[in-house]
């Protein structure tokens, strides 16, 4: 009685965590793209069926495409990326969580009713959790953690827990030693609006006019470039058109 | 018998070449990892960061320093081991997107204007100066940026 007791645990033990890891499958590659295999990188190949918790890497033009679980949830690795991926799967429920430590990526994660769907991606600064959603995410040192969505909604929060809902054209940017993200539409607004300074100046014909006296592009201005060329002759084109 | 032979022989380098051929080359990805760990770029890393982006490949620093110069990206005055500065990676990045929205940079292509015209394209941080160097994973971050305006991914 014990021993088919023992069985019987054992069995339900198996298949449950079978179930509970989700297929990881490459779905295309292009280029170099390798996986972690103990201490090696090893080339990534389409239908290869990865494991939970699988680091991938992407080399210069090249991409992989993946498949996270049954529900079609994928995720597109861009050139010069490094993730790592765990994936859960049950009947009712999937859990996905990316780490991204640097480059870019788009995750497509259509929504399946009566499935609830956890799908995370985080970066040393914050986290993205999707909601049935198309989102491109990029992260590196200089310019942070940038979320766009393409379509659907998506919450980007920081390491302090202050959140933003972003929909569509929304873009979240956590820049680093920043204790909040940038105001979400700050690219709508910059497309739309050009701001003026004193005399009527934009930012660049400022910089333009600040610059001017020192051509050369040398800290100190230093004008032995132009002082050289002094006594040299030079041919100029000029097209003049009258009013 | 002979001819089986020969058949065979060619069979194998056949299959052999299209091994060689469709065989991901894994050694990048073992350098990106190990420059993603560095606190100071060179300029060597540089020209073999481009040599990839424009080939896929990298070979010598010489040699990929000759390709990199008959494709206008390389630097002239620069060694191998010289640190990697924002002012010189702009340069180069300017050269190979054939940045012209500035005007300074147009007319100087000095290091200072192409870090100005990196700035105004989005690929460089408006903080910081030139002169500034460069960490490993902040150049593989400024590629990264080159790709996507590229439109190579």
């Amino acid at each position: 009685m014990k021993y088919f007791a023992v069985t019987i645990l054992s069995s339900i033990m198996i298949i449950y965590t079978a179930s509970a890891f989700a297929d990881i499958t490459v779905l295309k590659v292009k280029g170099t793209a390798a996986y972690k295999a103990g201490r090696k990188w090893v080339p990534l190949k389409a239908r290869m069926k990865l494991r939970e918790g699988v680091k991938i890497s992407t080399g210069a033009n090249s991409y992989a495409e993946v498949s996270l679980n049954s529900l079609n949830h994928t995720v597109t690795i861009k050139p010069l990326t490094m993730i790592q991926v765990f994936s859960k799967e049950t009947k009712s429920s999937t859990n996905t969580s990316i780490g991204l430590k640097r480059g870019r990526i788009t995750a497509k994660v259509p929504r399946k009713e009566r499935v609830k769907t956890v799908f995370k991606v985080s970066t040393p600064i914050a986290t993205s959790s999707v909601r049935g959603t198309e989102e491109n995410i990029s992260y590196g040192p200089g310019r942070g953690m940038i979320i766009e969505v393409i379509k659907g909604v998506v919450e980007g929060s920081n390491r302090l827990g202050r959140k933003n809902l972003l929909t569509a054209r929304q873009k979240f940017v956590q820049q680093y030693s920043q204790a909040q993200a940038l105001n979400i539409l700050q690219d709508v607004r910059n497309q739309a609006l050009i701001t003026i300074y004193g005399h009527g100046l934009t930012a660049e014909e400022i910089v333009a006019l600040l610059y001017t006296d020192d051509q050369t592009g040398s800290p100190d201005g230093d004008t032995g470039i132009l002082d050289n060329q002094m006594q040299q002759d030079a041919r100029v084109s000029i097209s003049i058109v009258w009013p | 018998m002979i001819r089986k032979k020969h058949v065979l022989l060619y069979s194998v380098m056949i299959l052999m070449l299209s091994v060689l051929t469709f065989a991901q080359n894994v050694s990048q990805i073992d350098w990106l990892s190990d420059l993603d760990s560095r606190k100071t770029a060179t300029y060597g890393d540089a020209v073999k960061i481009y040599a990839l982006q424009t080939t896929g490949r990298y070979s010598t620093f010489r040699s990929d320093s000759s390709l990199l110069e008959k494709k206008g990206i390389a630097l002239a005055g620069y060694a191998e081991g010289d640190e990697l500065s924002k002012g010189m990676l702009s340069k180069m990045t300017a050269r190979y997107l054939d940045l012209g929205g500035s005007i300074m940079y147009s007319i100087f292509g000095t290091e200072r204007y192409a870090f100005r015209a990196c700035i105004a394209n989005g690929i460089m941080r408006a903080d910081g100066s030139e002169n500034d160097i460069i960490s490993g994973p902040e150049l593989v971050e400024v590629l990264g940026r080159v790709s996507e305006i590229k439109g190579e991914d």
